[in-house]
């Protein structure tokens, strides 16, 4: 009997009639579900019912019909890639299960605002959770956004699951080289199946980005949990801090760069990069054995191992201004003698790493660890893996480590800036 | 009496109580607040059906751009029911007492209870949808008229309570949102209107038995299907006491049978349809001294319809009230041909619109006054009405009025979408967790009224008001702790239930003040309960402190009697000589001896008994 089927289920006194439904949740074949005529599914311990196949089942792909889209004179031309992510994204209201759709007449019949903006052309690259991405599909993407642009789109979105939505971000601001338009990454914090998603609002105020004359990749979603203002984020400035509120996104050690209108109006907050005229292209080559660390009173024993596997690049996220507990100095003193390079980040996440203030920190300073000034652990990681790519000598690699390439690192720590949105603006 | 059967009544319920375990999916309460700490604003977006469809009201709602804004009471609210965090596990409490009401009612519980999502998009709940999880299947529920099949026993989400709309925001209180709400739906096989209320009142107080229900107004509330042969399905909605039920069933057993005899009426005179030809008659009207028509006028005529708007369909409702009710989204109200010349409006001034119009004898009219566009719907829909009576009854939700007449809401919604509710993992009911339910079942109200009778040795019932007030263990320990007479205690919830009604008494009664109440019940006069209890609710302090605030004795009456009685002894000559004259010159000793314990009144009272019985 299979996932559709029409069946009859016995009890001992009763008979219930439905559709055979998925295995809930994992690992329990003890089960089956049934969905009965009037829409509620019940589940039937297995050992306990007999089963009676009524008719097989036809789990049709509903066909929708299609919807006419021509493009509109005057509209940009905005490319979406799809990465996976509930953003856009239909339900099998049989199943629950949900899954991409992102052919244009998909997306637009699901936001149709969206052809009011701007013409859309719609293509998925991969679906896959986003905690399951890997070194080279940032390749791919960043291949596949240098070829939509080629073929002349204005701006490129990226949907994305948001667990990792900020280090993709922070990646393609590195291997993306002479930008020249707007890459938006988009998630959803609620999937687009609910009446309630902010997936909707997060990809119009995306869209309506891509066309402006910014030059960098970044991140828009919720700005509070208002669905009426997007954050648009500095790819290398933001991260996740928050496991479900739909404003989880927030800049960090800079301001937002931009604020984009539930009624369509986009608002410049701190400056961005415009195009220098040149023509982007894809710079992914990367080293895939580097590392981050959080550090804990009483570490030890995770630097060595990472030493011993031959990892060439370690990002500490210390504590405090950039510390590690006296147990892992031996193991990174012996990284370090084995040509590893160790930057130091902060567990704080907001403010800027000094190693010269206390002694544990000059020590490990004096040893060769970098501090990374103010940039992001998450970013550190990202950039460290893309420069090694590039050299190796232990001396270009601190250079090109602290030489701010997208916006990543700054000398300056704004006074305005710490904590969570409004508040700091 | 109506002969119900010959009619093919068919009754169907839906009761749905909330229970009082906090709410569903989180850890908060799932008190009423009406303050709030925050308010977010949101839009719901029509979502896509499996093909690729969107309910067109939906999506004309979300292009209107109609906001919800939704307030809610820092510790009365989480992240959960504002759709910023996934739900948490289903409230334990809330799950073991539907298992109880489905054993209760001898049900079918599901090995697995699965909750699922109901699109809703009317702003009522902030997700967009509410959640909803069949517990089990196939119970009974017994009444004089017969046993009647429960299919579904389930276990919902209630919704946000509107608090008002601002243009094309509507603002939400989220505090009623996610409270449990059970979901007891019987078949359609009722057959009498007191059967309905009998099975109501079953339900009911099976639901009760749990002893996790809330209390109060509109915590309990019944959708009441009705259709006779011939008739259509109507959905009575919210309907909150039980004794409305029989008078809801009975008048629109009434008005189906009415709107049945004028639709053999119109197939008797022939009309096959209704034309809705709007006509502009605000030139008959310019100077008219009717004060509702202030400008446009608009009218429609009915062909054939002549003399029906004036029909009754239920007492004190016509068939024009059923038409004007479907022209109520547009506009307050209609006027007829039937109820003119009234209203300021002439007979000169119907004629000349009769004329206008082309309306016979045998025609009705309508008019509106209104704005051409606002007319034009309104008329349409009384149009779309007067067209629905030419088969007979219409499917519809109505609400209750108080006098058991119903009022149209709107047509009956069609099925509701549904689909798995991914955030939640199944329950598992294990026929070990049952067998533990099963063993430790509470017992129905029936149950108690006997045992209560039985153990204490009070009338049936006297037995059946304190289940009725849900105020068993509170009558418990007015006997086991207090040894309060029973008529007493009786005297106690009826005097709290009076209060009550009052403005600024609790929503919830204080079972806790009650208790105070028993346990200085001794110094409180029968006189002295209504402003003894109004004051220990208010203030919350003890009975000795009511009291005194009140300045009533906080001497028990025995005391008192006592007290006149030493007086008397010691007056014996003043009584033998004066007789009932002795009153007055004894007042002063008595109440000098109770020192201000006690109000003149209670004590004169007393007096005039003590002295009658030495006397008599
Ligand atoms: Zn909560």
């Amino acid at each position: 009997m299979n996932v559709g089927d029409r069946i009859r289920v016995r009890t001992k006194e009763h008979a219930y009639e439905g559709i055979l439904m998925p295995s809930e949740g994992t690992a329990n074949e003890a089960y089956l579900a049934l969905k009965l005529d009037n829409g509620y599914n019940i589940g039937f311990l297995r050992a306990s019912v007999s089963v009676e196949l009524l008719e097989e089942g036809h789990m049709a792909n509903a066909t929708m019909p299609p919807c006419e889209i021509a493009p509109t004179l005057g509209l940009p031309d905005i490319a979406i890639l799809g990465t996976g992510g509930t953003v856009a994204s239909k339900i099998d209201y049989l199943t629950g299960a949900v899954y991409p759709s992102f052919s244009p007449d998909e997306l637009l019949r699901l936001v149709p605002e969206l052809g009011e903006i701007a013409n859309i052309s719609g293509r998925e690259l991969y679906s896959i959770v986003s905690e399951d991405i890997l070194q080279r599909d940032w390749e791919n993407i960043a291949q596949a956004i240098v070829g939509r642009i080629a073929e002349g789109a204005s701006g490129v979105v990226i949907t994305h699951g948001t667990d990792t939505l900020h280090f993709t971000a922070s990646m393609l601001s590195f291997m993306l080289r002479d930008l020249d338009r707007p890459v938006v990454c988009v998630g959803a914090q609620r999937s687009s199946d609910r009446p309630s998603s902010d997936a909707a609002f997060n990809l119009v105020s995306s869209v309506r980005f891509a066309a402006t004359d910014c030059a960098e990749v970044v991140v828009c979603m919720h700005a509070g949990i208002d669905d009426d203002v997007c954050h648009v984020h500095r790819g290398t400035r933001v991260r996740k801090f928050h496991t479900s509120r739909r404003d989880a996104f927030v800049s960090v050690n800079s301001l937002p760069l931009a604020r984009v209108y539930g009624a369509g109006r986009v608002e410049q907050v701190s400056p961005y990069r415009t195009s220098s005229g040149k023509d982007v292209y894809a710079d992914t080559s990367c080293e895939e054995r580097v590392s981050l660390v959080k550090t804990y009173p009483g570490a030890a024993d995770i630097v060595g191992a990472l030493v011993d596997r031959g990892y060439r690049g370690i990002i500490i996220e210390g504590s405090g201004l950039g510390h590690a507990p006296d147990t892992l100095h031996a193991e990174i003193r012996r990284g370090l003698e084995e040509g590893v390079f160790f930057g130091m980040a902060s567990q704080c996440v907001h403010g800027r790493v000094n190693m010269n203030v206390y002694r544990g920190g000059r020590v490990l300073k004096e040893a060769g660890v970098l501090p990374l000034g103010d940039m992001l652990a998450e970013t550190a990681w990202c950039k460290l893996s893309w420069v090694l790519g590039h050299v190796q000598d232990r001396e270009e690699v601190a250079r090109a480590m602290l030489l701010p390439v997208a916006g990543e690192v700054e000398d300056t720590s704004r006074l305005d800036v710490y904590g969570c949105r409004e508040a700091c603006l | 009496m109506r002969d119900y059967a010959a009619l093919g009544l068919r009754v169907g319920l839906e009761i749905h109580a909330q229970l009082d375990t906090g709410k569903l999916f989180c850890h908060c309460p799932s008190d009423l607040v009406d303050t709030h700490d925050a308010a977010i604003i949101r839009r719901l977006r029509p979502t896509m059906s499996e093909l690729g469809e969107i309910d067109p009201a939906a999506r004309e709602e979300f292009k209107k751009g109609v906001m919800h804004e939704y307030r809610a009471s820092l510790g009365h609210a989480c992240l959960v029911y504002a759709d910023e965090e996934p739900p948490h596990d289903p409230n334990p409490e809330a799950v073991h007492t539907l298992l109880q009401i489905a054993l209760l009612l001898d049900a079918v519980v599901v090995d697995s209870i699965h909750f699922m999502r109901k699109i809703v998009i009317d702003g009522s709940n902030v997700s967009g949808f509410q959640r909803t999880a069949l517990v089990a299947l196939d119970g009974v529920a017994h009444s004089a008229y017969g046993t009647v099949r429960i299919p579904t026993i389930c276990l919902e989400e209630d919704a946000a309570r509107l608090v008002e709309t601002k243009g094309q925001t509507r603002v939400w209180n989220i505090d009623r949102l996610g409270t449990p709400l059970v979901e007891i739906a019987t078949d359609p096989s009722m057959h009498h209107p007191r059967q309905a209320r009998d099975v109501a009142l079953f339900l009911g107080q099976a639901m009760k038995a749990t002893r996790r229900l809330k209390r109060g107004i509109g915590t309990i509330r019944q959708d009441v299907n009705i259709s006779i042969a011939g008739g259509a399905r109507v959905e009575v909605k919210g309907v909150q006491e039980l004794a409305l039920i029989e008078d809801c069933v009975e008048r629109e057993v009434e008005r189906q049978v009415a709107l049945l005899s004028l639709r053999d009426e119109l197939v008797k005179r022939g009309v096959g349809g209704v034309a809705c030809d709007i006509v502009d008659l605000s030139d008959l009207f310019s100077g008219t001294a009717c004060s509702i028509i202030k400008g446009g006028v608009f009218g429609m005529r009915l062909a054939g319809f002549g003399g029906l708007p004036g029909r009754e369909v239920q007492p004190g409702r016509r068939f024009g009230t059923e038409l004007a009710d479907y022209a109520k989204a547009y506009v307050r109200g209609i006027f007829h041909s039937d109820e003119l010349p009234r209203y300021g409006i002439t007979q000169a001034e119907v004629d000349a619109v009769r004329e206008r119009l082309g309306a016979g004898p045998s025609d009705a009219f309508v008019l509106v006054a209104e704005k051409k566009g606002v007319a034009k719907k309104a008329l349409e829909a009384v149009a779309y009405r007067a067209r629905l009576a030419l088969e007979g009854v219409p499917n519809e939700t109505r609400r209750p009025l108080p006098d058991g007449n119903t009022q149209f809401m709107r047509p009956l919604p069609g099925k509701s979408r549904m689909y798995p509710e991914t955030d939640v993992y199944p329950i598992r009911v294990t026929p070990e967790r049952l067998a533990a339910v099963r063993a430790s079942l509470p017992e129905l109200p029936a149950e108690t009224v006997r045992r209560l009778a039985d153990t204490y040795g009070i009338a049936t019932e006297t037995a059946e008001r304190i289940v009725d007030w849900d105020a068993e263990e509170l009558f418990v320990r007015s006997q086991e702790t207090y040894a309060m007479p029973p008529n007493r205690v009786l005297r106690l919830l009826e005097t709290y239930a009076m209060l009550s009604k009052e403005p600024g008494m609790p929503a919830e009664r204080p079972d806790e003040v009650l208790e105070r109440f028993m346990e200085g019940h001794e110094k409180v006069t029968v006189e002295a309960y209504e402003g003894v209890l109004r004051e220990l609710v208010r203030t919350g302090g003890s009975v000795d402190d009511a009291l005194s605030a009140l300045g009533i004795s906080s001497v028990s009456e025995d005391d008192i009697r006592a007290a006149i009685r030493g007086v008397l002894d010691a007056n014996a000559a003043v009584i033998a000589e004066r007789g009932a004259e002795a009153f007055k010159p004894l007042m002063g000793p008595v109440m000098a001896s109770l020192r201000g314990k006690c109000d003149g009144k209670t004590i004169s009272a007393l007096l005039r008994e003590e002295l009658d019985a030495r006397l008599s």
